[in-house]
């Protein structure tokens, strides 16, 4: 395979793209190319792997695009949380025997800060730098203090916790490609097809034949209601009972089935599709 | 390499790499590629999310007759790559004192 095989042939994958994102990869893998010189083009195209695969690893990226920003927030948010913690805590006076504890309770802070609102985070670059600055300086007489064998196994915990996150958050958008790429699509489609669709086709269907059933139903009750009051007839009355009953038991059956069941089935395929497409990335 | 890489940590890489001149895709993966081992299909997507989050912007430059994509770090970009520098600050001083110097600093304190 040569470059322009494999550039057209990652075109054709990136199909699904939209017009400019497609152009932006095309012409960044076409760059890349020519930045690398002929001379290593080979060399390139085994590094980039199959164009598929990376066709793959494109468009999963652009998925992701949206958890990506909420971390982004994330971070800003614990970054600034940690900072003005930093700022708050250490005074410039820092008494020797009250340094040891103060890392501990920055990184409680630091850690669990997750949840609150980015908003703290255009605080300005200035003041970070500075009460970092400053918790380094803390940091420093926490590192000679004779505490510290003391205070390892808190910090260590509190290190787990925040490194479990980022590892999590890696987890979901790093790259490689490998053998179980094809064995993961291959039950994605086979998921896809036998499961997945008849059983929202089928419920769908049935869920929108009883509504319309209930519809036909009211419509007839109605209709026959009036015939009934018209005519002064207890046979066409009961009638409209009946066909009005029968609204009754179709109306809720099908509203459930199309509220509740049918939702529940599209985030369960979205999320085994996810989880899927993260297995196969992985 | 035996350490997982993160994607938080290519994008911080990305970024200081970018911080130091406006560069374009081929020499930035050449310059991750000398601290460690990255496939040549990762630098792409860790781009465009920076993009995307506005911490770089690219523009177009004429080279040898075609143009080359150059990506520049923006303001916000400066200020993420801070916050990812004084985090990689404290995680490395946490990770040097578990695994390399916690017998050194033991016995200096006990001394």
């Amino acid at each position: 395979m040569n470059k322009q095989e494999y550039l057209s042939e990652l075109e054709a994958h990136l199909a699904s793209l939209s017009e400019e994102e497609r152009t932006n990869a095309l012409r960044f893998y076409e760059e890349y190319f020519e930045d690398a010189g002929p001379e290593n083009e080979q060399q390139v195209i085994s590094e980039l792997g199959k164009p598929f695969a990376l066709a793959k690893s494109i468009i999963c990226e652009q998925s992701a695009y949206s958890k990506s920003k909420s971390f982004a927030n994330y971070k800003a948010s614990i970054s600034a949380n940690y900072n003005s913690t930093a700022a708050e805590e250490v005074e410039p006076d820092v008494a020797p025997d009250a340094a040891p504890q103060q890392p501990h309770t920055q990184y409680t802070a630091y850690n669990y800060a997750g949840s609150n609102a980015a908003s703290s985070s255009n605080e300005s670059v200035d003041d970070k730098v500075g009460s970092y600055d400053k918790y380094k300086e803390s940091y420093g007489s926490y590192n000679n203090n004779e505490a510290y064998s003391s205070n390892t196994n808190m910090n260590g915990n509190n290190y787990d916790n925040s490194y479990k996150r980022k590892d999590g958050y890696s987890h979901s958008r790093s790259y490689s490609s490998g053998s179980s790429d094809t064995v993961g699509f291959v039950l994605f489609v086979l998921l896809i097809v036998f499961v997945i669709a008849p059983a929202v086709i089928t419920i769908g269907c049935i869920a929108l034949g009883l509504l319309l059933g209930a519809v036909g139903c009211l419509i007839g009750a109605l209709v026959v209601l009036l015939v009934a009051i018209v005519k002064a007839s207890a046979f066409y009355f009961g009638a409209s009972i009946l066909c009005a009953g029968l609204t009754m038991i179709f109306l809720p059956i099908g509203l459930l089935l199309a509220v509740k069941l049918l939702p529940k089935i599209v985030k369960w395929t979205a999320k085994t599709v996810k989880n899927l497409a993260g297995g196969v990335i992985e | 390499m035996a350490f997982p890489v993160s994607a938080a940590l290519l994008d911080a890489l990305v970024l200081s790499v970018v911080s130091r001149e406006d560069t374009y895709g081929y020499k930035i993966t050449q310059e991750i590629r000398e601290a460690m081992d990255m496939s040549e299909s990762t630098l792409y997507p860790v781009l465009r999310r920076l993009l995307k989050n506005n911490f770089l912007e690219s523009y177009d430059q004429e080279y040898m007759g075609r143009n080359r994509r150059y990506y520049k770090i923006t303001d916000e970009g400066l200020k993420q790559l801070e916050d990812y520098q004084s985090e990689w600050f404290i995680y490395k001083e946490k990770i040097d004192k578990l695994m390399i110097n916690s017998e050194d600093n033991r016995s200096e304190n006990n001394e």
